[in-house]
């Protein structure tokens, strides 16, 4: 999981960002709500949300994830991540590009 | 014929294609060079005592030095989280200031955010995607401009010739844009210059867009570098690469090509290119129409033109100024019969040899062999071929001949004894005024004189080179 000029918190953010989306039931995820997942663990190094848009927006670069604007509750277009499907390649959720 | 349909098919699809995956291209890098997904349309309160939250974000959006597009999101998204966390701290207990306070604290300093963030952007892949997708624009691009440039450089010469005529029937003096006093091609030139400075800005506009969008770069820091690559290979291949005739007129304004590539990488580019499928569709079809239009226009008044009756005039021998070059070499110092016959054959890039032999050279009719020429020579020394100017066989009214207004000539060559034959290499398309030339053969007799064995040849040979042969070329 550790990409190039990773430091080892941002490595260890990325891995538990790819956890918290994999456990993901209820669809794609803000990312103030992988925080809060993230939060309720024990890793307080995982848990830095200043390290948190970094994790997410380098594994979007990377390919491992997906992020899409989509409507939230209140109607307004909320940025959602989610795992990159296996098969097909995209599947219910439009890339963000 | 079916392999040159197959050929043109290939070509015209190859280039269709290619502007195709340039504009595909650009409408890619203008997602993350434009207003962003969404804009900033979550109002978050702002506290009185504390960082506002605009400063936080201002001042991780200068760190992160990213395209505008892709700015916005993260700006959108930030708000949007800074407002989920500021809303869950104040059903916590904080007070609002409190809570902005805590919210963007949690996400640490701004300039070190928008370091992170830059970081993660702007990864090794989408430098190469961007590098590698620029190129292939400026390609697109170039074919684009190209053929946009040329239909539009078409109309301003139809408005030209237009206003051309009408000017000389109303008697005003019309200089010449079409060649100079020397027969050089200016309008090719102008021309051209015209058309590749067109294809030139596009092509540049193209890459600075496609390579700042997929490298998630800032279209200022890629403009600077495209421009650079721009100036230095269009000014190379201008100056060096591209070959034909030449002008004084057509060198002054070949840099404008390189210059016009600097402008389209340079000049105002942090705007975004709207429509740009739509526009690459209007400019290839309207481009195609025009010069299709053109075309047909140009040869039916060709055709038209080509009908006239011409009246057959008498036509007595002119007085060609051979002696100007040098007297006929006397006939008793020649075997008898041994008339020169000249010749000349020119390679497809101009450059030419030149060859002279004597004619009917046999003492005795029984025999096949001619008498050698070093034995028909001996009597004769430094021998050679000048090339004198001629007169224009293109400027109506000129007379014939050779041009009695240079007193020698422009070129000497030795003359080499090939067997039966003398030769000797020209190279008048590395000449600026080696337009129309004359060539004899002349000898130094017995009585130690110059004498020409021959009238010689004429020819016609355009400066064939590029602008960096025309400004160095002799004379």
């Amino acid at each position: 999981m550790r990409l190039r000029h990773d430091t080892p918190a941002l490595a260890a953010q990325r891995r538990s960002v790819v956890d918290a989306l994999s456990k993901a039931a209820d669809g794609p995820l803000t990312g103030r709500a992988i925080s809060t997942l993230i939060g309720s663990s024990d890793d307080r190094l995982a848990g830095d949300e200043r390290l948190l848009y970094p994790a997410l927006h380098g594994l979007e670069a990377s390919g491992k994830i997906r992020a899409a604007w989509l409507p939230g509750p209140d109607g307004t277009l909320r940025r959602t991540y989610r795992m990159r499907p296996l098969w097909p390649p995209i599947s219910g959720l439009s890339r963000s590009r | 014929m079916t392999v040159n349909l197959i050929t043109l098919v290939a070509f015209v699809g190859g280039f269709l294609g290619l502007i195709a995956l340039a504009v595909a291209l650009v409408r890619r890098g203008e997602l993350h060079l434009g207003p962003g997904q969404r804009p900033d349309d979550r109002i978050v309160q702002q506290p009185d005592d504390a960082e506002s939250v605009d400063t936080y974000l201002d001042r991780m959006a200068v760190e992160m030095r990213l395209p505008a597009g892709d700015t916005a999101d993260i700006r959108a998204e930030l708000l949007d989280h800074l407002a989920d966390s500021i809303a869950a701290l104040e059903s916590e207990g904080f007070d609002h200031q409190a809570a902005v306070r805590e919210a963007l604290g949690r996400l640490g300093p701004p300039v070190e955010l928008g370091r992170q963030l830059r970081a993660a952007h702007q990864t090794t892949g989408r430098l190469f995607a961007g590098a590698g997708g620029g190129v292939l624009a400026a390609g697109g691009g170039f074919f684009l401009g190209y053929i946009g440039a040329a239909a539009a450089g078409f109309v301003v010469i139809l408005v030209i010739a237009l206003a051309g005529s009408l000017l000389s029937r109303l008697g005003v003096p019309v200089p010449n844009l079409s060649t100079d006093p020397n027969g050089s091609a200016i309008g090719n030139g102008l021309y051209l210059a015209f058309v590749l400075a067109g294809a030139a800005a596009v092509s540049m506009r193209f890459a600075v867009r496609v390579s700042a969008g997929l490298g998630r770069r800032s279209p200022r820091g890629a403009a600077v570098f495209w421009a650079v690559a721009g100036i230095v290979v269009f000014g190379t291949w201008v100056i060096f690469g591209i070959r034909g005739q030449q002008s004084w007129v057509g060198a002054a304004v070949a840099p404008a090509v390189p210059v016009a590539a600097a402008l389209g990488a340079l000049y105002r580019i942090d705007r975004p290119m709207p429509h740009v499928g739509r526009w690459a569709l209007v400019v290839a079809v309207a481009a195609i129409v025009i010069l299709e239009l053109g075309i047909g226009l140009v040869s039916s008044v060709a055709i038209t033109s080509s009908g006239a009756t011409v009246e057959p005039v008498a036509v007595s021998q002119p007085d060609f100024h051979f002696d100007h070059a040098a007297p006929i070499a006397p006939a008793e110092w020649l075997p008898a019969g041994a008339t020169l016959a000249d010749d000349y054959v020119e390679s497809p890039d101009g450059a030419g040899q030149a060859s002279s032999y004597f004619l009917a050279v046999h003492p005795d009719k029984a025999s096949p062999d001619p008498i050698p020429l070093t034995q028909i020579l001996a009597s004769w020394h430094d021998l050679r071929f000048e090339a004198w100017h001629a007169y224009p066989n293109w400027a109506p009214d000129s007379p014939i001949g050779v041009d009695t207004s240079y007193p020698s000539p422009f070129v000497i060559e030795p003359a080499i004894i090939q067997g039966d034959r003398l030769d000797a290499d020209f190279h008048f398309q590395r000449l600026r005024d080696g337009r129309d030339w004359w060539f004899v053969v002349t000898g130094v007799g017995p009585d130690g004189h110059r004498y020409r064995f021959s009238n010689g040849h004429k020819g016609w040979t355009p400066f064939n080179g590029s602008v960096w042969d025309w400004i160095t070329a002799p004379q």
